[in-house]
């Protein structure tokens, strides 16, 4: 807990001297150096914890009476700061050569620090008076980080819509912890173990759903990933999408440790959500010409992937078959390590791209893997780990949750049977999907001819390349070994009560340690069969020709497939669902005149709910408007009155 | 003690009674020596430090360096009395009649913190922040705005007396300093309101209203 305490000041002062600092080098060299040191230094605690050290918990002092403030380490925590402490120090060292020559951004890289520390306060917390007080910080500061280009119109929208979610987040959390206040009398998460069960626990859960629900990004509430991942700059996307959505799924997770067991159907909502996340999540990410708001829906998907196996967990528990439990939970638990890696890389990627050709619209791009060559291989193989390909590390995580899927279909029968099958199937059709989605990705951005003339496209310097590398080693790492991480699964499973070992599944196949043999077969034959290539291509000359143009006059690079045009298939087929937008002028005549195609998709829950529900609200409030009064007596009136009223209903009725 | 209280709220009627300006100063620095006797009677012993330091800060705060502040821009402003205000001043005092009805027949049923203070000192407490907000809301000259906020921090010191006994000092020092620190920016704000405008009725800052 000390250095923990230690690495807590390491991030202030890197915050503070950041900010105070006048010469550019030194604002960021303090600002994202301060950052790598203090994760580095947190990191350490952190990890010891989870190989076996005792939870620790420290008092910060009580500020009122009937108040005290404490911070804990346990499993969980412990858990979700490894990436979030292991993440921030790669993002820290990307950050560095990112922001090189970016003065303009560097005035909001003091909250960078400060981001991070608060997402590490909101897993340490363990009062719901800290909790919040964190879980605001973490989302004021990350607003004003994707707030960083405000000069421009988008990004300020983008950073309202955020704005908005996050608030409305934390309002579902405001009454969750204020009711069980008012139920146990108390803050403290010690004391949250009173709770009765009864009809309130279904109640509380669907608070935690939405508020948690809504900064994760499960399907009805993700409106946010797809605006604010755009505007904000890539260092600070990769650290939004790869960690700071996993606080809401910490908060979910640290829900069921406090609250009585809750009622069957908790679960079953949970599989539900994390279906149609997976599902609309990359059915939307495909429909995306933008690199980064396609990598924004992928979160989505992923995050309704480990919804699922917190689902799959619950059902688990509730109907006490250990083995679906730990599959369940600990699939969940170790998708959210495994996102957290490639989704970090991915978003990186996009940084190096966005920075070598200043756009992020994929059909612009093409060939970018001679220019970039350790961009595109790092990129090919987060691409692979997203879409859980073995041998990465996205496959496992996967794998253990379609154990976790088979285990409850066998055991169980009628409506969870019924979840049961449709999350298997969703699983796999969104796997399958997000293939089609990097192979659009990869293909149209990294393969082929530039689509564009712009400049050469530079490869990036080593400050960004080496967390980059260092983050496929570890897709690959986790892929092969998997069985490392299956200890700290365990010890966190512990922590949040639930009494199931890997034994206990009893499947052969949970045993982790078959796939580092069956990895290395797989990749000794990848290797045999390069090794015969170049063999037979050995002896024979290879010649670079342009691609047959099937007969017509000087192709160009434009007549390549594009990003839409791949697409175009899927979204004909899902067209009912997914409504596309088009306005196109399409070639007439034998001298075909100017035309154009234009096609957008819009989402489902802005379009049927979202949107008009801002249209009342803003048409109401504009007709409150004008009836503004202009003295500031007139609105005194109004809170006196409400104040009265509240008075007297809390008097006569007792709330 | 319960003198005290009874003398608290009706300096509290006086000032919703009165046009005159000057006399509604005097009551609140009344109301602030009245106040600065309360915390070491509630304390039990007039020899406690803790008692007798807030006593001593408030009655300075309270009854002599505001009011001083507040005589100053009066005679600045060189207005007498309260011309118009939006309730007259019998509904004024009717009014504060319903609020103390209200007050102190519905403190019973409050959940409020048992404790060595006497038992009106809730429904007092209650009663002058009410009063002080009803002060804030039917006057229009920036003085008698700063007097009904004077009288809600007031009531809010009342309810103080209530925790007396947990809270740390610099809590209720700080209370005191944010007081201080809210009358003399007010003072400056009137003294340019003045100085800008010729006169200091807050109505007239209706024409900063967004264009529509």
């Amino acid at each position: 807990m000390v250095l923990f305490v230690f690495s807590t000041i390491l991030f202030l002062l890197a915050s503070l001297l950041s900010l105070i600092s006048r010469r550019e080098k030194w604002k960021r060299l303090l600002g994202c150096g301060g950052v790598v040191a203090a994760s580095l230094t947190g990191l350490v605690p952190a990890v010891l914890l989870l190989a076996g050290g005792d939870p620790v918990e420290m008092t910060l002092g009580s500020p009122i009476p009937s108040l005290t403030l404490r911070l804990g380490l346990d499993a969980l925590s412990a858990f979700f700061l490894v990436p979030i402490f292991g993440l921030s120090a790669l993002v820290g060292l990307y950050a560095l050569g990112y922001l090189k020559g970016e003065g303009r951004w560097l005035g909001n890289l003091p909250f960078f620090p400060l981001l991070v520390v608060s997402m590490a306060g909101v897993v340490t917390a363990r009062n719901g008076f800290l909790f919040l007080m964190f879980w605001e910080i973490m989302s004021l500061t990350s607003y004003f980080l994707v707030t960083t280009e405000h000069e421009q119109r988008e990004v300020r929208h983008a950073g309202w819509i955020y704005l908005a979610a996050t608030h409305l987040a934390t309002a579902f959390l405001l009454v969750f912890f204020v009711l069980i206040f008012k139920k146990t009398g108390s803050f403290d998460f010690k004391d949250f173990a009173l709770l009765k069960s009864g009809p309130w626990t279904g109640l509380l859960f669907i608070f935690a759903l939405v508020g948690f629900g809504t900064k994760a990004g499960i399907f009805p509430f993700h409106i946010w990933l797809p605006h604010a991942h755009p505007a904000a700059p890539s260092y600070i996307s990769a650290l939004m999408s790869g960690v700071m959505i996993k606080t809401g799924i910490y908060g979910i997770l640290r829900t069921l440790t406090l609250l009585p067991p809750p009622p069957l159907w908790c679960g079953e909502a949970l599989i539900l959500f994390g279906i149609a996340s997976a599902v609309l999540g990359v059915l939307y990410a495909l429909m995306q010409h933008d690199l980064k708001k396609l990598l924004a829906y992928h979160s989505v998907e992923n995050i309704g992937i480990i919804v699922t196996g917190l689902g799959l967990g619950m059902v688990g528990r509730s109907q006490q078959n250990l083995a679906v439990e730990w599959l369940g939970f600990g699939g969940a638990l170790f998708h959210v390590l495994n996102h957290a890696v490639f989704k970090g890389l991915l978003f990186l990627g996009a940084g190096n791209i966005l920075r070598a050709t200043h756009t992020k619209s994929i059909d612009r791009l093409g060939g970018l893997i001679r220019f970039m060559p350790l961009t595109g291989i790092t990129f090919l193989v987060a691409s692979a780990a997203i879409c859980g390909l073995p041998p990465f590390n996205g496959f496992i995580s996967e794998w253990l949750l379609y154990l976790g899927l088979l285990e409850a279909a066998k055991t169980s029968a009628r409506f969870p049977l019924f979840l049961c099958v449709s999350a298997m199937v969703g699983i796999a059709f969104a796997g399958g999907l997000a293939v089609v989605c990097f192979t659009k990705v990869f293909g149209v951005a990294f393969l082929g001819n530039p689509r564009t003339e712009h400049a050469k496209p530079l490869e990036a310097k080593w400050k960004q390349l080496a967390p980059m590398i260092f983050l496929a080693t570890a897709c690959l790492t986790l892929g092969i070994m998997p069985q490392l991480i299956l200890p700290w699964l365990q010890t966190t499973l512990l922590s949040i009560g639930s009494n199931a070992s890997p034994l206990a599944t009893g499947h052969p196949l949970v045993n982790l340690g078959i796939f580092s043999r069956a990895f290395a077969i797989l990749i000794a034959l990848f290797l045999l069969v390069h090794w015969i290539r170049s063999l037979l291509f050995s002896s024979r000359t290879v010649r670079i020709a342009p691609t047959w143009d099937c007969g017509f006059k000087g192709p160009t690079p434009r007549m390549q497939y594009t990003a839409s045009s791949f697409a175009e298939p899927i979204r004909t087929f899902f067209h009912v669902l997914l409504k596309p937008a088009v306005s196109a002028r399409n070639p007439e005549g034998l001298f075909p005149d100017k035309s154009h195609f234009e096609e957008h998709v819009d989402d489902l829950s802005e379009r049927l709910w979202f949107s008009p529900l801002v249209d009342k609200i803003a048409s109401f409030l504009s007709g409150l408007r004008k009836r503004q009064r202009t003295r500031v007596q007139d609105y005194l009136a109004y809170i006196f009155v409400t104040l009265i009223l509240l008075l007297l209903v809390g008097v006569w009725i007792g709330i | 003690m319960d003198w005290l209280l009874v003398g608290v709220v009706l300096t509290a009627f006086v000032i919703l009674g009165s046009s005159r300006l000057d006399s509604c100063i005097r009551m609140v620095a009344l109301q602030g020596v009245l106040l600065s006797i309360l915390p070491p009677m509630v304390r039990g012993s007039l020899l406690d430090w803790h008692g007798l330091f807030l006593a001593a800060a408030s009655l300075a705060i309270k009854t002599v360096a505001i009011p001083v502040l507040l005589a100053r821009s009066l005679k600045q402003a060189k207005i007498k009395r309260e011309v118009e205000p939006t309730v007259s001043l019998h509904y004024s005092l009717l009014a504060g009649g319903a609020i103390v009805v209200i007050a102190f027949s519905g403190f019973k049923l409050l959940p409020v913190p048992t404790g060595p203070f006497p038992t009106l000192l809730i429904p007092a407490a209650l009663t002058v922040v009410f009063i002080g907000f009803f002060l804030l809301i039917s006057r229009f000259k920036a003085i008698t705005q700063v007097i009904g906020f004077l009288v809600l921090e007031n009531g809010v010191f009342l309810f103080g007396m209530t925790l007396i006994r947990d809270f740390p000092l610099t809590v209720e020092m700080g209370v005191l300093l944010d007081l201080w620190v809210g009358v003399f920016v007010m003072g400056i704000m009137i003294h340019h309101i003045h100085r800008t405008f010729d006169h200091i009725d807050t109505k007239a800052m209706a024409s900063l209203k967004d264009a529509e």
